[in-house]
């Protein structure tokens, strides 16, 4: 498989008056095509820095993610703007919808903002939500859709566009087991359907038990980057 | 201009997400401009009335002198009746209408009482557009024309001299040859006026005037109007062609108090727009802001999923548009209902006393100048959103991350 995104001596550091905390020291790693992978590790141990570095949310103090060829280093922000639009989908914890639109608007809007025609925004929302079992739900805003409902919205909104990656961050945390379950499901689901490399940050087991990658973030470092057999 | 259309919509449902403070943004800038343009129209009626009622007074927009007259306003200081190309200028379009005068300080004497007085000597009808005298008769008759010899008396002084229509008084004054002369005349009418006006002038036929005076075929002034929207200026500069000789003065040069006020007047209202608009500006930045901070954590996911910055800054900017354009809207609509139910005029009813110390007319009207109509609601529009370019820059200025991280 080909590597889509390629994250090259990343390392990320804040600075807090006049203390530096490194939140990365070096990360090198590489993720292929179609993969579904699982980053955990302890609070602080910077998988939400790196989650965002490849979403192009944060700039790495040093190093650089390649993502399909691109160096996100050399872009502008309205060119990382284009890149996080057209090719990463993001799944946040906090569910994250635009509370004035629909479940369909707001799987829709992404779309919309790429200029895809209203009959195949509409025919590509409606099969999302299918796929991620909301059928008769679309018209409903998130304030009337339950947490669970509203991540999988979420989902199928970070997939409507055919993002070369997703990134999700915690995306069970706030989710009842039961959701989390079904969640996770509908997630390995899509990943095998499309094509899209789902990278997932997270502290919750059975997220890592449904991965085939896992790696495992301490203090900025890897400390394990496991696949498991097929 | 995709972008666009999928954002407006976007603001348009943002702005409702919170009624309470859209309507409450919505009536502050409504407010605003409806007391923006009512209240401007009300006090340009006043402003114009009291202008064009100082003008009828007796002093027109412009006046013609023989040199030396504004200086010694006596008969001594006459010119020609005009003819040729002043003649020509003065019945030209450029003028709407305009009177010939003969007038002189004099003393009038009553039975009971001398007084100090300005005899006037005029063509009635040629008054009618230029003073008031053509329609300020209270008692008795008017002249006939100009060759009445009956005089018209103001009411507070016919009052003061305690004399009434029918009465006789007599006139003292120097001639054209600097000799006391004097004559007795027929009070034929009372007029009504400003109390300095009615104290002040006593009006008699141009004609008899000029004989009693001994000066035949001379006037003092000649005064006259333009018509409306005409600028004054260009007709000034022919009229100085068209008689070299005379002093030619328009009405700021007459009476630079009126139009000093008048232009007070004028500067009033710009102040009254600037502190309104001043007003609106401070409640839709202050809105703006809050909407904008309320929903930082949206504006990061924006940013998230791929919206350009500039793309954010122009979603708060349409709000602002969409509100302060609707605000505009209702309260210029209020405002033409306002001045349109005013139209046919505001007594001053009570007031009438104090209008006619003022020298405004008892009844205004008020009107809107579509012209100033519509430039105040583009300009209160464009500067509206212009001060929501602050929130929308901040909005815009939001660190993704920190933004999403908020609650």
């Amino acid at each position: 498989m080909p590597a889509i995104l390629e994250c090259r001596q990343l390392v990320k550091q804040y600075h807090q008056g006049d203390t530096t905390v490194e939140a990365l020291r070096g990360v090198d790693v590489h993720f292929d095509k179609g993969e579904f992978v699982s980053i955990s590790g302890p609070s602080g141990s910077g998988k939400s820095t790196l989650l965002h570095i490849i979403g192009s949310l944060e700039q790495p103090s040093k190093g650089d993610v390649i993502l399909d060829g691109v160096s996100l280093a050399q872009e502008t922000r309205q060119q990382l703007a284009d890149i996080r639009l057209n090719r990463i989908g993001f799944v946040f914890q906090a569910y994250n919808l635009i509370p004035v639109l629909t479940a369909a608007e707001n799987v829709e809007f992404i779309l919309q903002l790429q200029g895809v025609d209203a009959k195949t925004r509409h025919a590509r929302s409606a099969e999302l939500l299918h796929e991620v079992g909301l059928d008769g739900l679309q018209n409903r805003k998130p304030g009337q859709l339950s947490g669970g409902q509203q991540q999988r919205v979420a989902v199928a909104r970070a997939l409507a566009s055919n993002p070369a990656i997703v990134l999700a961050d915690e995306p069970t945390a706030n989710l009842d087991s039961k959701n989390s379950d079904e969640l996770l499901a509908l997630m390995s689901k899509l990943n095998q359907v499309s094509s899209a490399t789902i990278i997932v940050a997270t502290h919750d087991p059975k997220v890592i038990a449904h991965t085939r990658r896992h790696i495992v973030l301490t203090d900025g470092r890897i400390e394990t980057d496991e696949t498991k057999a097929a | 201009m995709r972008v666009l259309s999928i954002l407006f919509p976007f603001a348009w449902r943002n702005l409702w997400r919170n009624k309470r403070r859209t309507f409450i943004t919505l009536l502050v800038v409504a407010v605003g401009v409806w007391s923006i343009l009512a209240f401007n129209s009300v006090i340009r009626a006043w402003s114009d009335s009291a202008l064009v009622g100082s003008l009828r007074n007796m002093t027109a927009e412009a006046q013609l002198h023989a040199p030396g007259y504004r200086d010694d306003p006596d008969i001594e200081h006459s010119f020609a009746v005009p003819t040729g190309r002043l003649a020509a200028v003065l019945n030209s379009p450029m003028i709407s209408a305009w009177a010939p005068r003969i007038r002189t300080p004099a003393i009038i004497q009553s039975e009971y009482q001398t007084l100090p007085i300005t005899l006037v000597g005029i063509q009635p009808q040629r008054e009618t557009g230029v003073s008031f005298i053509a329609d300020a008769l209270s008692q008795g008759q008017a002249l006939r024309d100009g060759n009445d010899d009956g005089v018209l008396l103001g009411r507070h002084l016919a009052k003061r001299l305690n004399t009434r229509v029918g009465k006789r008084i007599v006139i003292m004054t120097n001639d054209a040859h600097g000799k006391l002369v004097q004559r007795g005349a027929r009070v034929i009418g009372i007029y009504a006026a400003e109390p300095s006006l009615e104290d002040r002038y006593l009006f008699t036929g141009l004609k008899p005037a000029q004989q009693f005076l001994h000066a035949d075929g001379l006037l003092s002034e000649i005064a006259l109007m333009t018509p409306a929207q005409t600028p004054l200026d260009p007709v000034l500069a022919q009229l100085r062609q068209a008689a070299p000789k005379l002093d030619v003065a328009g009405c700021a040069e007459l009476q630079p108090m009126t139009k000093g006020i008048h232009d007070l007047t004028e500067g009033f209202i710009y102040v009254w727009l600037w502190v309104m608009f001043v007003l609106i500006a401070i409640g839709v930045v202050n809105t703006q802001l809050m909407a904008v901070f309320e929903r930082t954590r949206e504006f990061g996911l924006l940013q998230a999923l791929g919206f350009r910055p500039g793309w954010v800054e122009l979603e708060v900017m349409l709000e602002a548009v969409q509100i302060i354009g609707f605000g505009v809207f209702v309260g210029a609509l209020f405002a033409y209902l306002t001045v349109q139910a005013l139209s046919s005029g505001i007594s001053l009813g009570g007031l009438s006393a104090g209008a006619d110390f003022l020298g405004i007319e008892r009844v205004l009207y008020p009107r809107l100048d579509a012209t100033e109509f519509f430039i105040t609601i583009v300009v209160i529009w464009g500067l509206g959103v212009v001060t929501a370019l602050w929130p929308a820059r901040r909005a815009a200025r939001f660190d993704a991350i920190e933004a999403m991280r908020s609650n």
